[in-house]
């Protein structure tokens, strides 16, 4: 999958046989505009402090759904990030997909119509012990 | 760049303030002591107590308003012209200015009855363009004197960093130069003098106080977008390949879409916006002395939304301010501020 419109972090299993697809963050044309200039990003870190720097809208919450050949099948948003902004990590679960970042207070559930909701992921990928 | 500190010390005066009114377009507020005028597009709306009701209509944007001591009127419509009227609802304009003007954003009544100044921002860019003038480092704003009678115009100062908001003080009058981030006073005989520097916000239009004047700063400065400002190759290919509102450029609202710049401090932790973030939009009205020295201040912080405030002015014991963010007009009773706030 290329030219994604946000950050890829996590990858995991879906009930169906697709996959799960946290973006951390999404693009701005302006940070890709500076992506494409080194110089102008090497004076912003050395003449500006961390905090100001330019990064990724990582305040905007996103997990899509793909399949083995790279498709997006559907979205999943809370774009202005009201709840679930910066969403790292993902895991499906009896029905419902979890939802957690790494600087949020709170794990998210959504509960995914037509999932399977026996689907435990351990047991699916190892068999049961 | 300062800091708000001192008389510029945050609170979130601005964010707690009751909506009196919402519209699409609120651009500029008169009062002549008993009626509140509001500029909204191009409509003249007079309001009581939050009502609205239309009192004429113009076939352009009105870019700015002011009351005249004579209870006469005048509005500049999209940055071009200016029109005079001898009552708020006489059918015909008295006199008309309409050349050489290119982006009058402000009218204040002058010394004498019979003169009106005006704030026109750039001499390139439009009214509404006023982030294209800063990003291309405008020097071109003027500062005009209007005879009303003559129908004359007169160029008071030139070559300001966008003029943005006069109003008379004694002899002088005192101008907003925003792209310089103060206010200066011009003399009679065309000398400046600088009243309020170095503001962590680009001042805008100004109004008489009880002793004083009321500022308004419709953006705020931050680190990176005067870092931005020191790099012309980034700043021509933004501004050619990416679409104005997504810019790294101050704005009077923010938040609204994903591809807008988002810095590091602005990430949300723990579910909280950090009110002390760069500021890419924020509301800010500083109450001055007679002096032109800020004695408190009114916010709204990052994390609040009645921002980008562009106007305001007393009337009947309250302060009627214009946030043109959310498209609000906002109300606070003074004398509370004033005993809370005037350390």
């Amino acid at each position: 999958m290329d030219n994604l419109p946000g950050y890829p972090d996590n990858i995991n299993l879906a009930s169906d046989g697709n996959y799960w697809l946290a973006l951390v963050g999404m693009r701005s044309p302006s940070l890709d505009l500076a992506w494409r200039m080194p110089s102008f990003r090497n004076r912003m870190a050395k003449r500006l402090p961390v905090d100001e720097w330019l990064f990724p809208n990582i305040n905007t919450g996103c997990v899509v759904k793909f399949n083995e050949k790279g498709e997006i099948l559907d979205s999943f948003w809370d774009l202005h990030g009201l709840n679930h902004p910066m969403i790292t990590s993902m895991r499906e679960h009896r029905g419902y997909l979890y939802l957690g970042g790494i600087a949020n207070n709170r794990i998210g559930r959504y509960k995914l119509e037509g999932a399977d909701p026996n689907f435990v992921q351990y047991e699916t990928r190892w068999g049961r012990r | 760049m300062p800091t708000f500190d001192g008389a510029l010390k945050a609170n979130q005066k601005l964010e707690e303030a009751e909506t009196l009114f919402e519209c699409d377009a609120p651009e500029d507020l008169a009062t002549d002591g008993t009626v509140l005028l509001l500029a909204d597009g191009p409509r003249l709306l007079r309001l009581d107590d939050g009502q609205a009701t239309e009192v004429r209509r113009f076939d352009r944007p009105i870019s700015a308003l002011t009351v005249l001591p004579d209870r006469g009127l005048a509005v500049a419509l999209a940055g071009k012209e200016v029109r005079v009227f001898s009552a708020i609802s006489a059918p015909k304009p008295s006199v008309v200015f309409a050349t050489g003007l290119n982006a009058v954003n402000a009218l204040a009544p002058g010394a004498d009855g019979a003169s009106l100044i005006a704030t026109d921002g750039s001499a390139t860019q439009g009214v509404e363009q006023w982030a294209w003038d800063l990003l291309e480092r405008g020097r071109s704003g003027r500062v005009l004197a209007l005879d009303v009678a003559t129908g004359a115009t007169k160029t008071l100062a030139s070559g300001l960093g966008f003029a943005f908001g006069a109003r008379m003080g004694g002899d002088e009058v005192l101008v907003s130069e925003s792209w310089r981030h103060r206010v200066i006073a011009v003399g009679r005989d065309g000398s400046t003098r600088i009243v309020l520097p170095h503001l962590p916000v680009y001042p805008s239009r100004l109004s008489p106080a009880s002793g004083g004047y009321w500022l308004t700063a419709f953006v705020a400065r931050s680190l990176l977008i005067e870092f931005i400002l020191q790099e012309p190759a980034y700043r021509k290919r933004m501004m050619a390949e990416i679409d104005p509102q997504y810019w790294i450029a101050p704005r009077l609202r923010s938040g609204l879409s994903f591809k807008e710049p988002l810095q590091r401090a602005h990430i949300k932790t723990m579910g909280v916006v950090k009110p002390w973030a760069p500021p890419r939009s924020y509301g800010l009205v500083i109450r001055l002395g007679a002096d032109g020295v800020p004695l408190y201040s009114l916010h709204s912080r990052v994390d609040g939304t009645n921002h980008g405030v562009a106007a305001a002015v007393e009337h009947q014991g309250d302060l009627v301010m214009i946030a043109k963010g959310p498209g609000r007009i906002l109300r606070l009773p003074i004398a509370p501020l004033d005993q809370e706030l005037r350390a």
